[in-house]
This record gives C-alpha cells, sequence and structure tokens, in this order.
C-alpha cells in the first residue's frame, strides 16, 4: 500500500499511543535505557498515560528507595526490580528486611545496606531464607554487627560480592562462617575489619577458591596466611593496605607466586622494603598496576625488583622518600609503564624526572603533585616527550615558572585531566592550554595569576568541559564564568567558592548548564537569591550545594530550591541569611540527607526543631554546639532513631582573610 | 542502475567489482545496497554468511520510502574516510524527520537488526523525552488517553516520595 502524498492541508497525525503503540515493548525499553541520567526524565514519563506507567513499571531493573517506609508500594510497582539501593534510608529494621524477603524472594540479585542500621542477624537470617538468587550484598559500616550476623551471611549460598568494609565486631568466626557457607564467593571486602586475623583470612584462601578480588586493607594479619592467599588460582586483585603485621620476613616459599594477580596495592605498609615486596609480586608477572604509597623509600633497589613486571601498566608510589637513582632505575625498567604516581614524593628531582619521561615516551597519566623541586626543565621535557598524556597533575609545584605552563598546550593536546592547583600560571598559559580541546577535568584553584581573559579562552576552544575548579582565584569575576558557561554546556561540577566578585548574571548563566549536579559557590557576597533561583530552575540535577558565607542569600532563594531541585542531597547554608521559612521549605525535597547550618542567625530552635522533623531522609546534620542545650533531648533520640547523626561545632565566627595572605600563612605551616 | 551482480567476487583486475544485494519492500520496490553495506544488519550479514544473499531479499514489513532511507543510512556508514564530526551531523540531520517516519525507522532498524541506527533512533526519542514534564511529553506525542487524576496523584506522589 503506497503513501499517499501529503494534501495542501497536512494530514493530522495519528492519535494517541498510536504512534507509541507501533514499537514493541522491547524497543520503548531501549529508549527508557537511554535516559538514565536524571532520574526525573523516567518519572515524568511514567505520568504521561496509563501505558507508559505500565512500561516504566516493568522496565526498571534497580531501585533507590528514600524511606524504609514506602519500600512495599515501591517493591509492588516495580516488579522487575532486583537489584535494592538502600543507602538513602538510614532506618532499615528486620520488618524492613522481611518485606524485601516477601516481595521479590529468589528474584533478589544485589542489595546495599551500607548507609543503614537497625537491621539484626535474625531479619539477615530471614531474608537468606527466601532470597536464594542473591549476588551481590553490601553490609559495610555495620559496626555492631557480630558473629551471628555473619553467620546469617553465610546462608547467601550464591552470594559472589560481599564487602563488610569497617564491621569492625566480627571475628574470625563470624569469617569462618561466610567462608565455609559462600564458596561462590569473587569478590570479599574485609577493609578494617579490626576482629579479623589470620585464621579467618587463612579459612577464606582454603575454602573460597573462586575469589577474584580481596581487600585485606588494616587487617592485623601476619606473613602467615600469604602463602595460602597466594594459591588462590584466580585472585586478580589484592589489597593490603595498612596491614602492618606483614613484614620483610615473608617466606620465601612465595616463589610460586600468584600467577593471576593483576591488580596489587600495598600502600601504608610500613614493615615492608623492597624486600618484602620483592617476594610479594615474585611470579606476579601479570601484574598490570602496583601501589606502594606511603611505604619504604623508592631506592635503586627497589627499582630493580620491579624488572620482572613486564606487564605494569601503572605504578603509584605516592608520599615515598625517593631518590634520583631510584628515579633513573624505574627510568630503565617497566616500559609498558602508562601511568606513574609521583604525588607527594619528596626528592624527585628534574634530573631523575627528565630521564625517567626520556624513557617512557608513552606515559598517559603523569601525578607530579607537590613535587617542589621540579622546575621548567622537567616541564619541557615531559611536553616534549610525552604527546599521548591525557592527565597531568601538578598541583604546588611550586618552582616552576608560569612561562613553562604556555608548552603544556602547544604540544598535550590528548589531555583531559589537568590539575595545576596552586600554581603560577598565567593568562597567557591558560590560552595556550586552551588548545587542549579535549580537557574534561581543569583545575585551577589559588592560582593568583590567572584572570577573566585567560578563562575566556577556555570558554572558547574546551567544549568538553566538565569538572572546572576556581576556589579561591580571586582575579576571575563574573564576566570569566559568563565565558565558560557559554563554551562549556557539559559542565557538572563548578568550584568558585571566594571568588568575590561573582554575581547573579553569572549564575543565570551557569543555568544553561543543565548537567549542573556540584555548585560550590562559598563566600561570594555578590550573590543573592536571585542568581540561586536561575541555578534551581534550570539546573534540575543540581545534587551538592555550598552557598556557605553567601551574607545575602535569604529564604526567597530556598523555595525555587524547594520546588525545583529534587536531586538535592547535600546542602550547606552556613554564615548565610536563611531563616526558620527557608530551612523549613526544604523538607519538600525528598533525598535531602545531608545539612550543614553553622551560624544562621535568623534561626531559632523551634524554627530548626520543626525543619529537622520535617526532614524525612536527613542522615547528616552540623550545627552550632549551643542548639544542644536550647532544644529537648528526646527530639534528638527521635531523630537519631530515625537514622540522623549530629555532629556538633563550636566554631567562632571568623573574619575572611585576604587570598595572599591565606596562602603565605600555608607556606610557613609547610616549611 | 541495476548491475548484474557479480558472479564471483574474487577476479583479479582492480577495481573489484562491487558485489551488490538486492532487496525488495513490501510495496514491491527493488533497491540495492553493496555488501559491504548491508553488513551493518546483522539479518543481512546472516543470510550473506550463508549464502542466501545471492537473488532478491524480500523485506515484508518495510515501505519502499522507509527501506530507501535505511539503505542510504547504511550506506554511509560503510563508507570509509568519513571523521566522526561529520558522521554525526549528517545522523542529526538524517532523523530530523517527522515522529512517524522515525518510528518507522526505528521498527526497520529492530527488524533488520542494525544496531547504530536502532541507537540513534531510540536516542533521539530519548532525547524528545528529557527534561520535560508529562504534559510536555504527552503534547510533543498527541497522546490523548491519561491517567485518572486520582491515579495521577498517587503516582506523583510515589515518585517524590518513595524512590529516587
Amino acid at each position: 500500500m503506497k503513501r499517499h502524498k501529503p494534501a495542501v492541508a497536512p494530514a493530522p497525525a495519528p492519535e494517541g499511543p498510536a504512534l507509541f503503540d507501533l514499537l514493541s515493548e522491547e524497543i520503548v525499553f531501549m529508549i527508557l535505557d537511554f535516559l538514565d541520567e536524571d532520574p526525573l526524565d523516567r518519572k515524568a514519563f511514567s505520568l504521561v498515560c496509563r501505558s507508559f506507567l505500565a512500561l516504566e513499571s516493568r522496565h526498571r531493573k534497580s531501585l533507590r528507595p528514600l524511606r524504609a517506609e514506602h519500600l512495599p508500594t515501591a517493591l509492588a510497582r516495580y516488579p522487575g526490580a532486583a537489584a535494592l539501593d538502600l543507602s538513602l534510608c538510614p532506618r532499615v529494621t528486620d520488618a524492613s528486611l522481611a518485606v524485601v524477603a516477601a516481595a521479590r524472594g529468589d528474584a533478589l540479585r544485589s542489595l546495599d545496606l551500607s548507609r543503614s542500621r537497625f537491621f539484626t542477624a535474625a531479619g539477615l537470617m530471614g531474608l537468606a531464607s527466601r532470597c536464594r538468587g542473591l549476588l551481590e550484598l553490601d553490609l559495610s559500616n555495620a559496626t555492631e554487627m557480630r558473629d551471628s550476623a555473619a553467620a546469617a551471611v553465610a546462608e547467601f549460598k550464591n552470594l559472589e560480592k560481599l564487602r563488610l568494609a569497617r564491621c569492625k565486631s566480627v571475628t574470625d568466626i563470624g569469617v569462618g562462617c561466610i567462608a565455609v557457607g559462600c564458596r561462590k564467593l569473587r569478590l570479599l571486602s574485609l577493609k578494617w575489619c579490626l576482629g579479623v586475623g589470620d585464621l579467618g583470612v587463612g579459612l577464606v584462601a582454603v575454602k573460597c577458591k573462586e575469589i577474584r578480588s580481596l581487600d585485606l586493607s588494616y587487617l592485623p594479619i601476619s606473613n602467615k596466611c600469604l602463602p595460602s592467599i597466594m594459591k588462590l588460582q584466580y585472585l586478580e586483585e589484592l589489597v593490603l593496605e595498612g596491614c602492618f603485621g606483614i613484614d620483610d620476613e615473608c617466606p620465601v616459599i612465595l616463589k610460586d607466586g600468584c600467577k593471576s594477580l593483576k591488580v596489587l596495592d600495598m600502600s601504608s605498609c610500613q614493615n615492608i622494603t623492597h624486600v618484602g615486596s620483592s617476594s610479594i609480586t615474585n611470579g606476579a608477572g601479570c601484574l598490570q598496576h602496583l601501589t606502594l604509597a606511603y611505604g619504604s623509600p623508592v631506592t635503586f633497589a627497589l627499582a630493580a625488583s620491579l624488572k620482572r613486571l613486564s606487564m605494569l601498566e601503572s605504578l603509584k608510589l605516592d608520599g615515598c622518600m625517593v631518590t634520583t637513582s631510584g628515579l633513573k632505575a624505574i627510568g630503565n625498567c617497566c616500559l609498558s609503564l602508562t601511568g606513574l604516581s609521583l604525588s607527594k614524593c619528596s626528592g624527585v628531582t628534574d634530573d631523575g624526572l627528565s630521564f625517567l619521561v626520556t624513557k617512557h615516551k608513552q606515559l598517559k597519566r603523569l601525578d607530579i603533585t607537590c613535587c617542589r623541586k621540579i622546575t621548567d626543565v622537567s616541564i619541557a621535557h615531559i611536553t616534549s616527550l610525552c604527546a599521548g598524556l591525557t592527565s597531568l597533575r601538578m598541583e604546588s609545584c611550586s618552582h616552576v615558572p608560569k612561562e613553562a605552563f604556555v608548552l603544556i598546550g602547544q604540544r598535550c593536546h590528548a589531555l583531559e585531566e589537568l590539575d595545576l592547583t596552586d600554581n603560577e600560571v598565567d593568562d597567557e598559559g591558560l590560552k595556550s592550554i586552551a588548545r587542549c580541546s579535549k580537557l574534561s577535568i581543569l583545575k585551577l584553584g589559588i592560582c593568583l595569576n590567572i584572570t577573566d581573559e585567560g578563562l575566556s579562552h577556555i570558554g572558547k576552544s574546551c567544549s568538553k568541559l566538565v569538572e572546572l575548579d576556581l576556589y579561591r582565584s580571586a582575579g576571575i569575576t563574573g564576566l570569566g564564568i559568563q565565558e565558560v558557561a557559554r563554551g562549556c554546556p557539559s559542565l557538572e561540577t563548578v568550584n568558585v567558592s571566594y571568588c568575590n566578585d561573582i554575581t547573579d548574571a553569572s549564575l543565570m548563566s551557569l543555568s544553561k548548564c543543565k548537567r549542573l549536579k556540584t555548585l560550590e559557590i562559598r563566600g561570594c557576597p555578590l550573590i543573592t537569591s536571585l542568581g540561586l533561583a536561575a541555578i534551581a530552575v534550570h539546573c534540575r540535577q543540581l545534587s551538592k550545594l555550598d552557598i556557605k558565607k553567601c551574607c545575602n542569600i535569604d529564604d526567597a532563594g530556598m523555595i525555587p530550591l524547594a520546588h525545583f531541585s529534587q536531586n538535592l542531597r547535600q546542602i550547606n547554608l552556613s554564615y548565610t541569611s536563611v531563616t526558620d521559612v527557608g530551612l523549613l521549605s526544604l523538607a519538600s525535597i525528598s533525598c535531602l540527607q545531608s545539612m550543614t547550618i553553622l551560624h544562621l542567625k535568623g534561626l531559632t530552635p523551634s524554627g530548626l526543631a520543626a525543619a529537622l522533623l520535617a526532614c524525612g531522609g536527613l542522615t547528616k546534620v552540623k550545627l552550632q554546639a549551643s542548639f544542644k542545650v536550647v532544644l529537648p533531648q528526646p527530639l534528638f533520640e527521635h531523630l537519631e532513631a530515625r537514622g540522623c547523626l549530629f555532629h556538633w561545632r563550636n566554631k567562632v565566627l571568623q573574619a575572611e582573610l585576604d587570598p595572599k595572605c591565606w596562602k603565605l600563612l600555608l607556606e610557613d605551616v609547610m616549611h | 542502475m541495476s548491475s548484474p551482480p557479480s558472479a564471483s567476487a574474487s577476479s583479479s583486475p582492480p577495481p573489484c567489482p562491487k558485489k551488490m544485494i538486492t532487496l525488495r519492500s513490501s510495496d514491491g520496490a527493488t533497491f540495492e545496497i553493496e555488501e559491504t553495506a548491508a553488513l551493518q544488519s546483522k539479518t543481512l550479514e546472516n543470510m550473506i554468511h550463508e549464502n542466501c544473499a545471492s537473488t532478491l531479499i524480500p523485506v515484508p514489513n518495510i515501505t519502499g520510502e522507509v527501506l530507501a532511507r535505511v539503505v542510504e543510512f547504511c550506506s554511509k556508514h560503510a563508507e570509509a574516510g568519513v571523521d566522526d564530526e561529520s558522521l554525526g551531523a549528517w545522523d542529526e540531520e538524517f532523523v530530523a524527520v517527522d515522529h512517524t517516519t522515525l518510528f518507522d525507522y526505528i521498527r526497520a532498524a529492530n527488524f533488520l537488526e542494525i544496531p547504530t541506527l536502532l541507537d540513534l533512533g531510540c536516542q533521539t526519542v530519548a532525547d524528545m523525552i528529557k527534561g520535560k514534564t508529562p504534559d510536555e511529553i504527552k503534547k510533543t506525542f498527541k497522546i490523548t488517553t491519561a491517567c485518572t487524576p486520582e491515579e495521577e496523584e498517587e503516582v506523583r506522589g510515589e515518585n517524590q516520595w518513595a524512590f529516587e
């Protein structure tokens, strides 16, 4: 049947769902997959008509409820949601777990309880008996959880990923139960489980043969558990951060090594030198990522032990003392290295770094934060030899003169991340850096020589910018921000704190950046509620807002936030002119979790009480200790039972220091 | 326009004659497409590998008008030496059509299993939904049936308070 030619007056398009009915459910699901950025989009879709509501209900695979009380309705509406993230529900009781178990049963695949309290071993047991299909469970931060609860966890026989970070009351016995019960475990995190030692870890190594990733950070384990860990056939990732009990006396039995190991982290292992780390990496010929941060000095001997790691891609030596011979030795080996971090390493000199870079032209990521001996000599080498550099972090390289920054823009056009915080870079440098059109993260905090002129070059050329940090770069005014807002529509994170010439007009320009999620505008006295309103109305994905010391923002700025910013999680209102009314209006933001409200002159005890009670999702509130005494104790008990934690502060009102004075103070402290 | 498909693609003298496949739409129109372009479609790729592609391939669900454009899309995406930016601009123009045609493209892409066109179509529809209120979405796609006010109120409340 041939399509008819369009008549003079356009024929009316097919009515109603006829259009969407043409698409199969599978195709509509594909369209819904593309609506993953802003949760509000899928919600709007569901409200259009009954069939859309049904489609969206069948499509959703994961659910993040805002309050445990809403679990029954949410679970009923979304029969297909197999991944349940309860991190926004501070209070999850055994009854809530029972509701989940009844609603989902064996179909439940993943459960996140890492921010929730008040459930017990009994609740977990009930869950385990009904949800036999559970693959992933996060019980991190359950500091009160004891071995009885661990025994309940052992009943999840099909568990593949288990996180128990900071469960400090669990002992070897509990972990032993888990090892015996959860034979299919592939990922286990026991970070900070201070009650677990060699016995528990040994049992895991013997019973959980499928383990791919093991995090044993800060455990009081010793060398004794290492041989059995190394025998794990499929182990790919091992984290031994802060394991003080492991030292150079590691048995030489480790000569069999761990052939499958790809990632090894031994940061902060104070008692291991190159001797110990050499034994551990023995046989780990496939190692790709090695972290030896905050460890023993990086000497020639250490570098030599890295020679046999022919597939090493990244090496992190943060905080270690480095010798020039050590750096040169690294230069002579690990020729597959693409990422190197020397952040906060003392002893990094032009001599060592230049040599290393000459041998490693394929470097993609380089971190030389706080390498204060580096001068333009190193920068010249880096920029001319490593043309493929995608990430360069050089915060506080105070001896690099401003002329050197021009070199970065001249040659390193593949750069995506550039951190120049606290450096001498000026507008000429920025003009050159603007040529790096792939930049997505640019940090220019405490750069006192840059002005709007330099920033406007960035705005004109770096259209892919996602994160911009101008913290305390006081030479920037509203004009610079307007240029950036115009040219960088993909911005998600912006920090212009203490750039005191920022105005409402700048915020109105920034509101064009629809993806804005984090905005920090501390200490900008020219900003009023008008500017904030523009952001609230247009930037619907706003999740984190810091307007501390914006003294001209008042209740009028809170109303638009309350109405439009339905994704707001975290807010800092300290020292603003917001009063009881404004604070209370924020209660309509259902996912608001964290509030910092120090020194609000217009806040009264009863107003505070009303707001705290109304904001049902609060998990963290920072406020003045003086309120603790004027409000009834039962109020705080009630709020804490609801899952809210209070952080009391005694800070005295501080006058602002001028930027240069602040910087000099910091230098005095460092030297 | 209708060159006979070459018997064997392995003849030695340059240039190699391009192997053509013929498709027939639901309304009887035929279209030729290079084999390399046809490989964009998983359905056609399977047929080619199973050597069913030497004769005419009927595509019963797709009209001539739509099939012509799909062939155009596949040919453009099989072209060598086109940079990402200009291809992106071409794609944008390709989907700047009325909703009915766009949905036809999507269904054709689904039937012929052309992932690039399917993703492009679905992303375009998703972009039409992003940032809009339910009423705006209703207007955009001319949807007339709706929930009752009570149902809408209930869902709205759930959407705001029950989950993220």
